[in-house]
């Protein structure tokens, strides 16, 4: 733990006594920055269902961001089938009719070993609260402005704070980290291509694959051929409480 | 929209233990002012544990609402715990997995969610291909078993 820094409670947790997931923001570990953003609707190929590849953002960071992609409406998708690299994201997969799609890509490289220290487990009790907190506004927004979305961070929301993430050099078939955060994270998993090294894809949520957590530790299985490499990044938040 | 950072705006800035606040790159920062970040009413973050109907029929069985009332699509973020386990079904490790998931292959029944202007909508999706007709209880069939969701609208849009 640094000596200095800066620490941001929730509203309604008292900022001594918080636990680290009840935080806003601490400068003990990051956030997720959106570095760009956007919606595209992908369409068939002309004549009918088939095969698309088509490029979505040209990012041009020089590394491979993390992000993340999810369906808002259309014909069925899986994250699976958009891929990124160290200068785009792209979709390629199987269209039968317009898929719309939300795409995000975050300033921070998935390949990052980081590992925060946990300073407080424990969770303190949560009172009701009428202080303003902390309200940050995006540039060219009015800190007084209603719409939560004109905030980079806002103490009465929570932020996705990032306890671990990591990657592996040599394809496996199976990995188990451990995060000791006495609770299970929420994750993000990234799975790098067989045949291009350098293209990753969300670690795809299909039948051969499998994810277990626990308190202590974060365990992923790919039961089809060949082993990958993966990255993943490991959240201050839990998967089975509100958190 | 695009490149929505804006890396050159000083207003609030901190760095993460171990650089300088002057130096540091969007990268080395705890938060900055020239970028948006997730975020999550405590209100629109929860898990809830469901039995999935002893009938599944083709289409879209919600198991979930939450209401938002954005008026705009947010993003989303849902995981699913398997509760009762069958190995038969999602196979002996499977236990947290990111939305959508799914565990027949060819993807005829997953687990997905949709997302409206004012509501997040979790469930089972089967899409009825080889005429095999609704899913009732047993091993290898969702229908009668609990699942967990742990869900997280984002106020982002």
């Amino acid at each position: 733990m640094s000596i200095s820094g800066v620490k941001v409670s929730r509203i309604g947790y008292d900022v001594n006594t918080a636990s680290d997931k009840q935080l806003a923001f601490s400068s003990e570990w990051p956030l997720l920055p959106i570095e760009a953003e956007g919606d595209i609707t992908i369409s068939p190929p002309v004549g009918g269902p088939g095969m698309v590849t088509q490029d979505i953002f040209t990012h041009n960071l020089g590394y491979e961001p993390v992000f993340y992609v999810q369906r808002t409406d259309g014909g069925n998708f899986w994250p699976g089938w958009c891929w990124i690299n160290n200068s785009k994201l792209w979709f390629s997969g199987y269209v039968s009719t317009d898929i719309n799609i939300k795409w995000k890509i975050f300033r921070r490289p998935l390949k990052t070993n980081y590992t925060s220290v946990n300073i407080n487990t424990t969770d303190a009790t949560h009172v009701i609260d009428k202080d303003y907190g902390i309200y940050i506004s995006r540039p060219g927004k009015d800190v007084s402005s209603t719409d939560k979305r004109d905030f980079c961070i806002r103490s009465d929301v929570r932020q996705l704070m990032i306890a671990q993430s990591g990657y592996t050099t040599t394809p496996v078939s199976q990995k188990t980290v451990t995060h000791n955060l006495g609770y299970r994270p929420m994750f993000f998993l990234f799975m790098e291509s067989d045949g291009t090294p350098g293209d990753y894809t969300m670690g795809t949520s299909a039948s051969d694959f499998y994810v277990t957590a626990t308190d202590t530790q974060l365990t992923w299985i790919l039961y089809t051929p060949p082993e990958r490499n993966y990255a993943y990044l490991i959240f201050r938040d839990t998967l089975t409480t509100n958190g | 929209m695009g490149k929505t950072s804006v890396e050159n705006d000083k207003m609030f800035k901190v760095s993460l233990a171990g650089y300088d606040a002057q130096e540091a790159t969007p990268e080395q920062c705890a938060v900055h002012s020239g970028f948006d970040y997730p975020k999550i009413e405590e209100h629109l973050e929860g898990y809830e544990e469901v039995t999935i109907p002893n009938t599944v029929s083709a289409g879209f069985t919600i198991l979930k609402t939450v209401n938002h009332n954005y008026g705009y699509k947010p993003n989303v973020l849902v995981y699913i715990r398997i509760i009762d386990k069958d190995s038969a079904l999602y196979g002996t490790d499977a236990d947290f997995m990111m939305l959508p998931y799914f565990f027949i292959d060819p993807a005829i029944l997953w687990y997905d969610y949709d997302i409206t202007t004012t509501q997040l909508k979790i469930g089972l999706k089967y899409e009825d291909l080889f005429g095999g007709g609704d899913w009732t209880p047993g091993p290898g069939s969702p229908a009668g078993k609990k699942v967990g969701f742990k869900w997280q609208v984002w106020v982002n849009d």
